[in-house]
């Protein structure tokens, strides 16, 4: 009989399954949260000629440097990653220990739960509260943790947690707990529900703050994450990360995208006005839905597997709630203007009082 | 057959019902609409009832579809995905006999017969274009506004140094995006109000303002209008360089007020233009070839039923830029 070689813990990780567009039709790929805007002109320009330096392995400095002055903080405070998933598997590696207790919503952003589990920590979920974090129980929940992941807003429901709330949160975890606010939809926020981070950066040196440039800047696809918070915290991250763990290509469109503010502005623009017009269609329609400050809506259907294969036959792909810890609902990524008016017109055939 | 259809009235009310389809004829096409994109030219229909053939109309004349049905001695595919030609030249004239492409009798898609703003339409042979594998409909839809804009920008004989945009707008965001796709580092400055079509200016690297007026005088050797308002042409001249290009592309029958010395004084060339000749399959693949360029420029896309709203919404105070609509 063969050993086993794969650690116990690991295999019953549950994996994670990223979809795939329909029939190679990217436009209607709703089920990742990607932007339907591609990067600037300039931005895939830069990449472009970033091309014949592929033979060199690339450092990060001045890029860390460009977004350290984005968010508004010294350089020795951030962290590059390769996508925001690294920083987790990084995060999780360095505070969690075997059987110690970590804090996440139920349901959770996967990949937290994915790290957490693979340093084999103790997982204690806290339901969503009306598809809120639930700061309170969190707060409880958290007494002797090592770590509370804090999506804001959530993913998979698009809820958010204000200023006010977070800093409620902060005062009751204790300063040995790694709070670790994953930012990605920031950018997707009403500007004044979002909160004044440096603020509670100021206070709460356990506070790790997360960012991703694959929304607003839509380089997903070259794997851009970083994250600031306490020069110890940051620096610990720092110091165990793989030494060329950003590639070349997503450092030149790092720079150039960072200097394209107003292509990510307008990026921004669409996507809130577009998940406007879907947010007053379900409110029309009276569907279910939690009401989303990212760039996705989750939805709760009559028939979710009926919905699922009429989208499809639009050459649409949207995230089955199931997979996602949300039996019953879909999750739907803020499209282009013409995939979203389809995703209207199917929804209107489903949902309205005499469709169906 | 009837089809669903957008309906305008000569009172100039636009409403969605039923309208009788034309039978299939020799050498014609009923084309499924999926999308059609809505032009400055049906909005100025819609205002004026200008070049309406037969009440009600049904316009809408940059159409993606699928050929549903092929009448005899046409030879295409059922369900063929198509960009549509919007222009009907008479095919009896003296310039058609040869080339239909100048024809001086020209009418378009929309006015002289039911357009695309309907579930189906019907079309000679002649106006359609494959679209190749690849190429997404909602992209596709495009390509008749791009050949116009390909249309204007060959006029030019040399490169520009210094460009205004005036007005934001599908053919002025179409227009801008495909100069800057010639000539990557040229200044474009955009003359636009409306704050999400100003947003795509900004996004496009321009150097951006509310009007045409808070720009210096002198400073373009090219500028485009793409506005239309009355006193365009006028502010257009005074920010012209001596001997700079002013291309018409905007439809408008408001009176416009110049001062023909300055046009003389700057020796400035004012062209009109109008349409298309040859350039749609041209746009097509660059479509095909480029989609993500193209795209940003579509910001509403709405079903049928939601386009009389739209519609009066671009016309009272436009907000997006392109409309494209899912019938």
């Amino acid at each position: 009989m063969k050993t086993a070689l794969a650690p116990r813990h690991a295999a019953r990780i549950a994996r994670y399954r990223p979809r795939r567009s329909v029939d190679g039709i990217a436009q209607g790929k709703l089920s990742s949260n990607e932007t339907p805007l591609g990067p600037s002109p300039a931005t895939i320009r830069a990449i472009a000629a970033s091309a014949p330096e592929a033979n060199r392995s690339a450092v990060g400095d001045a890029r860390r440097r460009l977004l350290a002055t984005e968010v508004g903080v010294e350089t020795d405070r951030i962290v590059v990653t390769n996508g925001s998933d690294e920083l987790c598997y990084l995060v999780a590696a360095l505070f969690i220990r075997p059987a110690a207790p970590v804090v996440l919503s139920d349901p959770p952003y996967q990949i937290n739960e994915i790290a957490s589990r693979l340093q084999d920590g103790e997982l204690r979920f806290v339901p969503l509260r009306n598809g809120v974090h639930d700061l309170e129980a969190m707060a409880r929940a958290a007494s002797d943790a090592a770590v509370l992941w804090l999506p804001n807003p959530h993913n998979p429901t698009g809820t958010a947690v204000e200023h006010d709330g977070l800093r409620w949160l902060l005062r009751r975890v204790p300063a040995s707990c790694i709070v670790v606010l994953d930012e990605a939809y920031r950018c997707f926020v009403d500007r004044e529900r979002r909160p004044d981070v440096h603020e509670l950066l100021a206070d709460h040196a356990n506070l790790l703050v997360q960012r991703t440039l694959s929304k607003s800047y839509s380089l997903a696809g070259l794997r851009i994450g970083f994250a600031f918070g306490d020069r110890e915290v940051v620096g610990a991250i720092d110091g165990v990360r793989p030494p060329f763990n950003v590639n070349s290509a997503a450092l030149a469109g790092a720079a150039q995208a960072l200097r394209d503010r107003a292509w990510s502005n307008y990026n921004v623009a669409a996507v809130r006005r577009e998940r406007e017009r879907f947010a007053a269609s379900l409110q029309e329609l009276g569907m279910t839905h939690w009401p989303s400050q990212g760039n996705f809506i989750t939805v709760r259907p009559r028939d979710p597997a009926r919905v699922r294969s009429l989208l499809a036959d639009r050459g649409i792909s949207v995230r089955d709630g199931e997979e996602l810890g949300l039996g019953g609902w879909l999750r739907i990524s803020i499209g282009s203007p013409p995939r979203m008016a389809l995703v209207r017109q199917v929804l209107r055939e489903t949902e309205a009082a005499d469709g169906g | 057959m009837n089809a669903r259809a957008a309906l305008l009235h000569e009172d100039l009310r636009l409403e969605v019902g039923e309208r009788k389809l034309a039978d299939v004829g020799p050498g014609e096409a009923r084309i499924r609409v999926e999308w059609a994109g809505l032009c400055g030219s049906d909005l100025h229909v819609m205002r004026t009832g200008a070049w309406v053939q037969e009440w009600p109309a049904t316009l809408g004349h940059e159409v993606f579809g699928r050929v549903e049905e092929a009448g005899p001695a046409l030879e295409i595919e059922d369900g063929t995905r198509v960009v549509l030609d919007s222009r009907l030249p008479c095919l009896g004239c003296e310039a058609c006999a040869r080339d239909p492409n100048t024809c001086p009798n020209i009418r378009f898609l929309g006015e002289a017969r039911p357009g695309g703003f309907a579930a189906y339409t019907v079309v000679p042979g002649r106006s359609l274009h494959r679209v190749p594998e690849g190429l997404e409909g909602e992209d596709a839809v495009l390509a008749e506004p791009l050949a116009v804009v390909f249309h204007a920008l060959n006029e030019l004989t040399s490169v520009p140094e210094r460009t205004l945009v005036v007005g934001h707008g599908p053919m002025g965001a179409l227009a801008h995006i495909e100069l800057r796709r010639r000539h990557a580092d040229l200044p474009v400055s955009v003359a636009e109000p409306a704050r999400l079509r100003s947003e795509l200016a900004a996004a496009l690297d321009a150097d951006v303002r509310s009007s045409a007026t808070e720009f210096p005088e002198g400073s373009f050797d090219l500028v485009i209008d793409a506005a239309g308002y009355g006193g365009v042409l006028g502010d257009a001249i005074t920010v012209a360089a001596p001997g700079a290009t002013i291309l018409a592309l905007a439809i408008s029958d408001r009176p416009a007020s110049i001062r023909p010395i300055e046009l003389i004084e700057k020796r400035i060339t004012l062209k009109g233009l109008n349409a298309f000749i040859d350039e749609l399959p041209e746009a097509i693949d660059l479509l095909a070839a480029e989609p993500w360029r193209y795209r940003p420029v579509i910001t509403d896309a709405v079903s049928l039923d939601e386009l009389p709203e739209i519609a009066a919404t671009q016309l009272a105070e436009p907000e997006g830029v392109k409309v494209v609509i899912h019938p």
